[in-house]
């Protein structure tokens, strides 16, 4: 889209824009990078649905790692302790659940819990199958008696034995507000009894290019104006990286400059304020009553 | 032009009655003269193209891509097509579609796809759509994805006119008449003249079996390549 100011009049009235001057379109840096290359350039002649495809990559990679723009929900807990992942789930920041008080408790990711599948057998302990040939499984419906029964157990996983010799004291304290475990193939996230009936909070990231329902549509998916120089960066080093005619001090330039220019990138989303600065140094010399 | 050129010839080659064209003859030959001359352009382009890449143009006068767009730039044109079924037909004075010519009714580029890359491309995540729609070829039309898309824009260069000396017979003899509807000059630039000369004598020279006029007219046009 051409560079054009609305009237901050007009910018007021509408709420889809409140903010929208710190980002940049996919779109436009698409057509940006095709109208800034040369004949001679290394990534010329480059038809624009490749240009996409790694505009997409550097969104992604910008959104894991330098962007960081945390998505939250709150979800009530279900019966079988479990909350499905939202659509646009990437990884996760912080899981906590919703006290009376209205105050959240951080839960920690128990590491100690597998889940497991449980394969239904017969007598003679041979798997059974259904007439796909498929292994026939436990059904886990059925199962919110136990869950309810607020022993912390989460439904069809198992707690290792033997952490009597190495005991896990670091998360003994979080693990006050419960635990989790995040079912990443089945799209879950499973929880201990003690959140039963709760409502759970999910922080988390995306990676800025999900146009359902939760996210933006296809013309609206954007990325700070900061990481801009990045993404274009990203975009060159990857078009030139597998060619055969482009020299190999010109891949290892390219490659120098995204990894810079993600840093200056990083740095500046990071922007550290003086003002902020004082008040964490004015807080560090505080004592505190235990 | 047209004209001229025919006089010059007809001077030319009469000057020692060594033959006669008539304006049918000047006509099919300038017709071929004329797409000649004008496909090269196309391959100048290239050419100077790599000058310029490689630093070996001026500006101004001495801008060779400069004056070759100029030269093409003549001919560009812009139609409007309808997508039916996906499909939409080339206009039919179409010569070459710019580079990035095809655009939906909304200016959104529709871009060239090789055929080999629709099926992959069509199932990746880059797959088409409104916001990022492709063209691939498809005969003598383009096939356009998606296919909700309904109307396209062209920019392209057309094809020239075909040059026609038209006449009148005064006294047993044709007389140049420009009021004759089908009446059409030539589309070069003025500053062909004489290489539409120089083309037009290679040809006439070997029509009318005269080894000393072809042979003249190819060593004027190797001083001429010489000279560039």
């Amino acid at each position: 889209m051409p560079v054009n100011i609305t009237p901050s009049a007009d910018y007021y009235e509408n709420e889809d824009l409140h903010g929208s001057y710190q980002y940049i379109t996919l779109e436009d840096i698409v057509i940006n990078y095709m109208m800034s290359t040369d004949d001679d350039d290394f990534a010329s002649n480059v038809p624009r649905h490749k240009v996409l495809f790694q505009a997409r990559r550097a969104f992604r990679e910008l959104y894991f790692d330098a962007i960081q723009e945390v998505k939250v929900i709150s979800l009530e807990l279900s019966d079988q302790l479990t909350v499905t992942l939202p659509p646009n789930f990437v990884n996760y920041v912080r899981i906590s659940w919703l006290g009376d008080d209205n105050l959240l408790r951080p839960m920690a990711s128990n590491g100690y819990t597998n889940i497991a599948r449980d394969y239904l057998q017969g007598d003679n302990y041979e798997i059974l199958f259904d007439d796909d040939g498929c292994a026939l499984q436990d059904d886990v419906q059925g199962l919110a008696e136990l869950a309810a029964s607020g022993d912390g157990s989460m439904v069809n996983s198992y707690t290792f034995c033997g952490d009597a010799f190495n005991p896990n004291k670091n998360m003994a304290n979080v693990y006050s507000n419960g635990s989790y475990v995040v079912d990443k193939n089945n799209g879950l996230i499973k929880f201990g009894s003690e959140v039963f009936g709760k409502t759970v909070v999910l922080e988390y990231i995306s990676d800025g290019l999900y146009t359902g329902c939760e996210g933006s549509a296809e013309v609206d998916l954007k990325i700070h104006k900061f990481a801009e120089d990045s993404v274009y960066n990203w975009i060159y080093w990857k078009l030139i990286e597998r060619r055969k005619n482009v020299p190999a001090n010109a891949k290892v330039l390219a490659r120098k400059d995204w990894f810079n220019s993600r840093r200056i990138c990083k740095r500046r989303m990071n922007t550290i304020r003086p003002a902020e600065l004082r008040q964490v140094f004015k807080g560090s010399s505080r004592w505190f009553k235990a | 032009m047209i004209d001229t050129i025919y006089k010059v010839l007809l001077t030319i080659i009469n000057k020692e009655n060594q033959g006669y064209i008539s304006p049918e003859e000047f006509n099919l030959i300038a017709i071929n003269v004329q797409n000649e001359i004008f496909s090269d352009y196309f391959k100048d382009a290239n050419e100077f193209k790599n000058l310029q890449n490689r630093g070996f143009t001026n500006r101004g006068y001495a801008n060779l891509p400069l004056q070759n767009r100029e030269d093409i730039g003549a001919f560009a044109a812009t139609a409007t097509g309808t997508v039916t079924a996906g499909l939409v037909d080339l206009p039919s004075d179409m010569y070459v579609i710019e580079d990035q010519g095809v655009t939906t009714s909304a200016g959104i580029l529709i871009d060239e796809v090789e055929r080999n890359a629709i099926a992959v491309m069509a199932r990746s995540e880059v797959a088409p759509t409104e916001l990022y729609p492709v063209y691939e070829w498809f005969g003598s039309t383009l096939k356009v994805y998606p296919t909700t898309i309904t109307s396209v824009n062209f920019r392209y260069i057309r094809k020239p006119l075909n040059p026609k000396w038209t006449y009148t017979i005064v006294a047993n003899k044709e007389m140049y008449d420009p009021s004759n509807a089908s009446f059409q000059d030539f589309e070069l630039d003025s500053s062909e003249f004489y290489n539409i000369i120089l083309k037009m004598l290679t040809y006439f020279g070997i029509n009318l079996r005269e080894p000393e006029v072809v042979k003249i007219a190819e060593i004027m046009k190797d001083k001429d390549n010489v000279k560039n």
